[in-house]
């Protein structure tokens, strides 16, 4: 059977404050998945096509935003297309990062298209004694 | 438009809507089929297919799925894929804060317009994209017709 129906929504994320982007190339959200356990949160992002390489991670102002491209199509083009289920393109999600997130801490690594994020949790604030200097 | 059918009432005329009955049982099917919690409905994964005289090439997205997970069977002209994505074990305690990514097996199958030459079928799964090189059935291709004249 042959299916024509576009059977993934993938939703295109736009630029922050609404700017265009300068490239025509689709930027997708990825699909995540965010488990949190008892020492750290992982975020899972389907990234399909992205090799490690082109996997950028970056933490700035609290905020970790996710990127991932993929690599052009090489001369597939004189080939007729029978069906296009999908789109590719880029990869973009940004997440808010919680202040018991230990920022120094964030590993990622890649496997089969997925990026998989540890953010481990911070140490519980210690205390901090405040010296009290009299007069 | 829902038509009831009250029992208590002995049987009146009421105006039968047979499209109002079709459209309940076809959203009864879409559920029936819709995520369970991070699977796709049938149809997963995605196929794009492109030809040429001599092969066809299908790609489709397939991320978190290890090649051993994989099954892919060429028959006449249908190709089929089969396989699953394990999710993680998640430990006792432990909290999901998003959830949508697919998980489970997953089967689909495709027709093309042509016979396929099975022995020369070959697949490759790189960074969660499966790619499958389907060559036409050498009695399938496209033959030149002299013209006498």
């Amino acid at each position: 059977m042959s299916d024509t129906n576009k059977q993934v929504s993938r939703k295109e994320t736009q630029a922050p404050g609404d700017l265009e982007r300068t490239r025509s190339h689709p930027v997708f959200a990825p699909d995540v998945d965010i488990r949190e356990t008892k020492d750290e949160l992982i975020v899972y992002a389907d990234m399909p096509g992205v090799p490690e390489d082109r996997v950028d991670l970056t933490v700035e102002n609290g905020v970790l935003t996710l990127r991932g491209s993929v690599p052009g199509a090489e001369g597939e083009t004189r080939r007729t297309v029978l069906l296009e289920e999908y789109e590719t393109g880029d990869y973009e999600r940004a997440f808010a990062l919680s202040d018991e997130v230990d920022q120094d801490g964030i590993r990622a690594s890649v496997r089969n298209g997925v990026l998989v994020v540890r953010l481990p949790k911070a140490a519980p604030a210690k205390a901090r004694k405040i010296e009290v200097t009299g007069a | 438009m829902m038509t009831r059918v009250n029992r208590n009432t002995p049987d009146t005329v009421r105006r039968w809507d047979p499209f109002s009955e079709l459209s309940q049982l076809q959203r009864a099917m879409n559920r029936a089929f819709e995520s369970r919690l991070g699977e796709r409905p049938a149809g997963y994964p995605a196929f794009n297919v492109s030809a040429d005289e001599h092969e066809a090439l299908l790609t489709a997205e397939v991320p978190g799925v290890e090649p051993g997970d994989l099954e892919i069977t060429v028959q006449g002209n249908v190709v089929s894929l089969k396989g699953r994505r394990k999710e993680e074990e998640p430990a006792e305690g432990d909290q999901y804060h998003r959830r949508e990514r697919p998980s489970g097996s997953f089967a689909r199958s495709l027709e093309l317009p042509y016979n396929l030459d099975p022995g020369n079928v070959s697949a490759s799964l790189e960074h969660g994209v499966l790619r499958v090189v389907l060559p036409r059935a050498e009695a399938d291709k496209p033959r030149k017709v002299r013209i006498s004249s």
